[in-house]
């Protein structure tokens, strides 16, 4: 994992965490291997897969959602299994990659 | 004998994801090992332990029995059964490597792709689609037979036969496992003959 | 002697393995990592009846073990498994366990203590036990677990006292290696029958009531202890009698103690369970460079072996003591005290040092072993001073 690891006097006092929203340093984007790949065309921006996605990797402003947090979507899939438009895709993640760099 | 394998004890580091088998095939390793009557062990390294984590594992084989109970910080061989991480630990994967390192990877790449990611012209680098070979003998990515395979053609620090006997026989010991043992056994054949050493 | 067939085993397969083999009669546990898979292997002997063994599953560790005590007042040969807080969490009835003086054998698969959580290896959860009259056990790998606990169920039963098998969380419960192990029929024969006969007062012989867990009033509990004291110090030959007897069908010989290349040590390292190793590694990579180092390890922790220690230190001139488990105290770790208390008798005083290590599965290489042997070395020749006693090897500052 990609965050710094604190010398022991740096460390709050009881191990505690003291800023909320510290999951942010994990980017569990990494472990995907699935990406969900968004059809913009067949998307109405009901928003149902912002409810149902469990990273919070999906951003929403002016009541339409925007593309996929790829540094915290972890391509769990179920965007795509609960989109009643089948708007997202899941390919995987090597394809893309592979692509990139080409 | 490549320089790497020119020793009593033979040091391996696995990179895998979690849900593709990497323990259970380092562990597979070891075993394979102990059945000749060598040392093995097998020491997985527990983080996350989720699907899709990055999971490491050491594997010492040895003419001699093994003390140290430290992870393997300088391979003899590196083992990679899942590609992507060349994208997202590049850096952890070639830690403490040098050379004479052997690399072996499962991947659709071509092997320039390979060195080029890793930063490794001149090592000794062997390829194996093991996750095409599980897609198509049991239709799962699941490469770990496959990747074992290609161990031991590309090092020949077990023999097929060994894994061949070691799969049968966790497979077997399994209600859940065994109806997928032939499937595994061809995989592991393929992964031997299709693994290939890179220019 | 007995047949027997190298496999390769985790160290929970290797103790599920030993307690198949033993085929005991009552098994109370609740699960908890790294324990769990472990009673898992066992759980499925059970499941297809591969054991005669009745696994009764509780609501908690202190359940579990209030459950081994009925069971053993009863007669029945009875082993249970936990590790880090379920042994924290059992602490009240181990001293029960040892008081009524019952025979059951413990797993302790080796976790550090919360806060912070942790699930990984150390030694934290055993230091509760250490003053609980309960015997104790350090197995360094998956074969000396499986030896340790065929071991451990006679004697407990000789010495009436119960017993702990500790090994290292994850660096031993699994992890593959070479374990050597011995025919169902070799070990039936070693531990021999179970059955209420083994009992002084067996519990449900109705023939012939008993009390268990009494009062005792001021009159009466000094004595209590003192029985328990004196036949506390009678273990050392029971553990004795019981390796010798151990290495009539194993081969393997095991003392209170393991020595590596002490006969001329000048400085000497001390260590339990895995680290044990990687300690006789480090040992090795200096007397490459000319060093006149050793290493002992702890096998037979409680009783403490203290002649031993005393006989192996004779003629060091400093000692590196690794604890795998803090005591906040202001002096050192649990072993670096009983080191120290071991030498009051010894004409020679070596210099010792504590170094905490391994604390919470943090990784231990042969270099930062070396490392404090050359901080004891440097001590005893008065090159560095201190100011504590004890020190951490790995910290990052």
């Amino acid at each position: 994992m990609s965050y710094e690891l604190k010398p022991w006097h740096e460390i709050p006092i009881g191990s505690i965490v003291p800023e909320p929203g510290s999951s942010r340093i994990n980017h569990t984007g990494s472990w995907r291997m699935l990406r969900p790949v968004l059809n913009y065309d067949k998307c109405t921006h009901c928003l149902i897969c912002w409810i149902f996605c469990p990273d919070d990797s999906i951003p929403v402003s002016s009541k339409e959602r925007y593309e996929t947090d790829f540094e915290y979507c972890k391509g769990c899939g179920i965007c795509a299994v609960e989109c009643p438009y089948d708007a997202l895709e899941m390919v995987p993640e090597m394809e893309i990659k592979l692509q990139e760099l080409e | 004998m490549a320089v790497a394998l020119n020793k009593p004890t033979i040091e391996v580091r696995w990179h895998g994801r979690g849900g593709q088998g990497t323990v259970t095939a380092a562990k597979m390793l070891s075993s394979a090992a102990i059945i000749r009557g060598k040392y093995g062990q097998a020491m997985p390294e527990f983080g996350l332990e989720r699907s899709g984590t990055p999971v490491k594992v050491s594997t010492r084989i040895s003419e001699n029995p093994i003390n140290t109970r430290a992870p393997v910080e300088e391979p003899d061989i590196v083992i990679i059964t899942d590609p992507s991480l060349l994208f997202t630990i590049k850096d952890v994967i070639v830690k403490g490597t040098d050379e004479n390192t052997i690399f072996i990877v499962n991947t659709n790449f071509p092997p320039e792709k390979v060195r080029q990611i890793l930063g490794i012209p001149n090592n000794e680098l062997w390829i194996v689609n093991a996750s095409q070979i599980a897609l198509d003998e049991f239709g799962r990515n699941i490469p770990n037979t496959a990747v074992l395979g290609a161990v031991a053609k590309a090092t020949g620090i077990v023999d097929l036969d060994s894994l061949k006997q070691e799969i049968t026989e966790s497979f077997e010991a399994s209600s859940k496992l065994r109806a997928l043992l032939p499937q595994n056994l061809k995989a592991l054949e393929r992964g031997y003959n299709e693994v290939y050493k890179a220019d | 002697m007995a047949t027997k067939k190298v496999v390769a085993l985790t160290g929970n397969q290797a103790a599920a393995e030993a307690m198949r083999q033993i085929n005991f009669d009552v098994a109370a546990v609740y699960p908890i990592s790294p324990q769990t898979e472990l009673m898992g292997f066992f759980a499925e002997y059970v499941a297809n009846g591969e054991v005669d063994t009745d696994m009764v599953a509780v609501e908690g560790e202190h359940s579990a073990m209030a459950a081994c005590i009925g069971a053993a007042a009863a007669g029945a040969r009875t082993i249970t498994a936990s590790a880090g807080p379920g042994i924290a969490y059992m602490v009240e009835n181990l001293y029960i366990a040892s008081g009524m003086r019952l025979p059951i054998v413990l797993l302790d698969v080796n976790r550090a203590l919360s806060a912070p959580l942790s699930i990984h290896c150390d030694h934290a959860d055993s230091m509760l036990t250490r003053d609980t009259s309960w015997i104790s056990l350090f197995a360094e790998n998956a074969q000396e677990a499986y030896h340790h606990i065929l071991m451990a169920v006679k004697i407990s039963e000789k010495a009436m006292f119960p017993i702990i098998v500790n090994y290292d969380g994850y660096i031993v419960s699994h992890s593959i290696e070479n374990v050597e192990l011995l025919d169902d029929e070799t070990v039936q024969n070693f531990v021999g029958p179970s059955g209420i006969h083994r009992i002084p007062y067996p519990l449900l012989d109705i023939d012939h009531p008993v009390t268990y867990g009494a009062t005792a009033q001021p009159d009466y509990y000094t004595e209590c202890k003192y029985q328990q004291h004196v036949d506390f110090l009678k273990v050392y030959d029971i553990v004795r009698e019981v390796f010798d007897e151990f290495a009539e069908i194993s081969g393997k010989k095991y003392d209170f103690i393991e020595e590596y290349q002490t006969e001329d040590a000048e400085y000497i390292g001390i260590s339990m369970g895995s680290s044990f190793g990687t300690l006789k590694d480090a040992v090795d990579k200096l007397r490459a460079q000319g060093k006149k180092v050793g290493a002992v390890k702890i096998t037979l922790f409680r009783p403490f072996p203290r002649k031993e220690i005393a006989k192996a230190l004779s003629k060091a001139k400093g000692v590196v003591v690794l604890d795998r488990a803090d005591s906040f105290d202001g002096i050192g770790g649990p072993l670096f005290k009983d080191v120290a208390a071991s030498l009051s008798d010894s004409e020679n005083k070596p210099l010792l040092h504590n170094f905490i290590y391994g604390l919470g599965g943090r990784e231990v290489h042969e270099e930062e072993f070396m490392k404090a042997f050359e901080r004891v070395e440097r001590l005893e020749k008065g090159i560095d001073t201190r100011e504590n006693l004890v020190e951490y090897l790995q910290v990052r500052e």
